[in-house]
């Protein structure tokens, strides 16, 4: 294969989007995912813009689970900031949960596997976007979201005997990967058919 | 899970509806709500989230008496049809034999998506193709003219069409005014005003007798009243002479 250099330059405007105003925040549910459970050959990006995934697919007898953080700031924590590096800058994505719930069940089925495995998430912004494209984005699809902290402080007042965990995808080249396939309404159901399972 | 066993089980949760269901209730109650109407119940901690969801399940059942066809196709989780030009989606949930193998006819390699596909989907695919393309077949051929024809018909019925609409919106139109026009009984009374001119002086006359008939009865009552006191007194004196006219009589027989 013959050595390709990467165009990386500017193709639009730096300009606010004045339709549609920016919205900080994210909704209170979220999905993750179990990162060997994804069917990546299966899955499929937009044609003209490869940060927009159209197709996410799981292997068969494999589901998302939802998340739910209540409150006016859920996932608070959640960002993307990017990390020099010797030959291509990537980016670090940060995903930050509380789970307001403890004990064995909550430890073996969720805590456990979260301390030790390999993860996608699929978080809702308040801020869809003009088209509705930014409205799912999707963190570890690229190298995994894995934990950097899980911590459960008994007299925490913000967890109140729960847990608190940090979810970290390092080294991920894109910005930013967002789940899309025609409309807002069919991601919706796509990510109703993740949940579901097959 | 099959009708009885669905049925059975929701009969058997009936008892637990007031408390909001278990844990284990709400996870059977999903996954038949997805099966059933190919949607999440959104909001896991609501307890009358589930109610609801339960009450429809039991009315959708209820009425279908059976649990939807399934496809012989099985999406992967995740996986959506969608058609160039058409807006709605198929995922697992909605999914129809007729729409996977018309996906699949689009191209073979769309397979990929699919968690189950019957044994012998290419044989259905093919037959599909062959469906599709003796449909499109029969279809009668008409020339550019003909075709121009039907068009200056279908024009004229249309036109004609809205003459008559235009015509009855106008007759609407008189009668509304018509409707709406204020009476101007006062230049010119019509019949019916006269009669009922006519019927409100009779009524007014008819009140006036009722009146005096009233008055003349209740002094007639007030003098009989008189009367019956004027005959009591003089009852009275009558039977006060007659006593004195018994007790002279017997003084007179004694002095003969």
């Amino acid at each position: 294969m013959a050595t390709e250099s990467c165009d990386y330059k500017l193709a639009a405007d730096l300009a606010a989007n004045c339709e549609s105003s920016s919205v900080a925040g994210l909704k209170n549910y979220g999905y993750i995912i179990n990162y060997d459970d994804i069917d990546f050959d299966s899955c499929a990006r937009d044609a003209s813009n490869p940060c927009v995934l159209t197709t996410l697919v799981l292997k068969k007898g494999k589901k998302a689970y939802r998340m739910y953080v209540p409150g006016k700031t859920p996932f608070s924590g959640t960002n993307k900031a990017m990390a020099s590096s010797t030959y291509r800058n990537k980016f670090t994505k940060t995903l930050g949960l509380v789970i307001l719930d403890n004990g064995p069940d909550v430890v073996n089925d969720i805590i456990n596997p979260l301390a030790n495995g390999s993860f996608v998430a699929i978080l809702e912004n308040k801020y869809g976007g003009k088209d509705g494209k930014n409205t799912f984005e999707v963190y570890g699809y690229e190298q995994g979201l894995s934990a950097t902290a899980l911590a459960d402080d008994k007299y925490s007042e913000e967890t109140d005997g729960g847990w608190s965990a940090t979810l970290e995808e390092t080294g991920a080249p894109s910005a930013g990967l967002y789940l899309f396939n025609d409309s807002v309404a069919t991601t919706r159901a796509a990510i109703a058919s993740l949940v579901a399972g097959s | 899970m099959d009708y009885n066993e669905i049925i059975k089980t929701l009969q058997d949760m009936e008892s637990r509806f007031a408390d909001g269901f278990s844990n284990l209730d709400r996870a059977f109650l999903d996954k038949v709500y997805y099966e059933l109407f190919g949607k999440v119940i959104t909001n896991r901690g609501c307890s009358d989230c589930y109610r609801d969801a339960y009450i429809e399940i039991k009315i959708r059942l209820k009425k279908d008496k059976t649990m939807p066809k399934k496809s012989d196709y099985k999406l992967k989780a995740g996986a959506v049809i969608t058609f160039f030009g058409q807006s709605k989606a198929y995922t697992s949930a909605n999914l129809t034999n007729e729409v996977a193998e018309r996906y699949l006819a689009l191209n073979p390699n769309n397979a990929n998506i699919f968690a189950e596909l019957p044994d012998d989907w290419k044989v259905r695919v093919a037959a599909y193709v062959e469906r599709a393309a003796d449909t499109s077949a029969n279809a009668p051929h008409m020339s550019e003219e003909e075709i121009l024809d039907i068009i200056k018909t279908k024009d004229a019925e249309i036109a004609e069409k809205d003459a008559l609409l235009a015509e009855r919106d106008s007759h609407i139109a008189d009668l509304e005014a018509q409707l709406n026009a204020p009476a101007d009984s006062a230049d010119n009374p019509t019949e019916k005003d006269l009669e009922i001119e006519n019927l409100r002086m009779e009524l007014g006359t008819a009140n006036e007798q009722l009146a005096t008939t009233t008055e003349q009865r209740d002094a007639l009552q007030k003098e009989v009243e008189n009367l019956k006191k004027e005959n009591k007194g003089l009852r009275q004196s009558n039977s006060m002479l007659k006593k004195k006219a018994d007790a002279e009589a017997p003084a007179e027989e004694k002095a003969e």
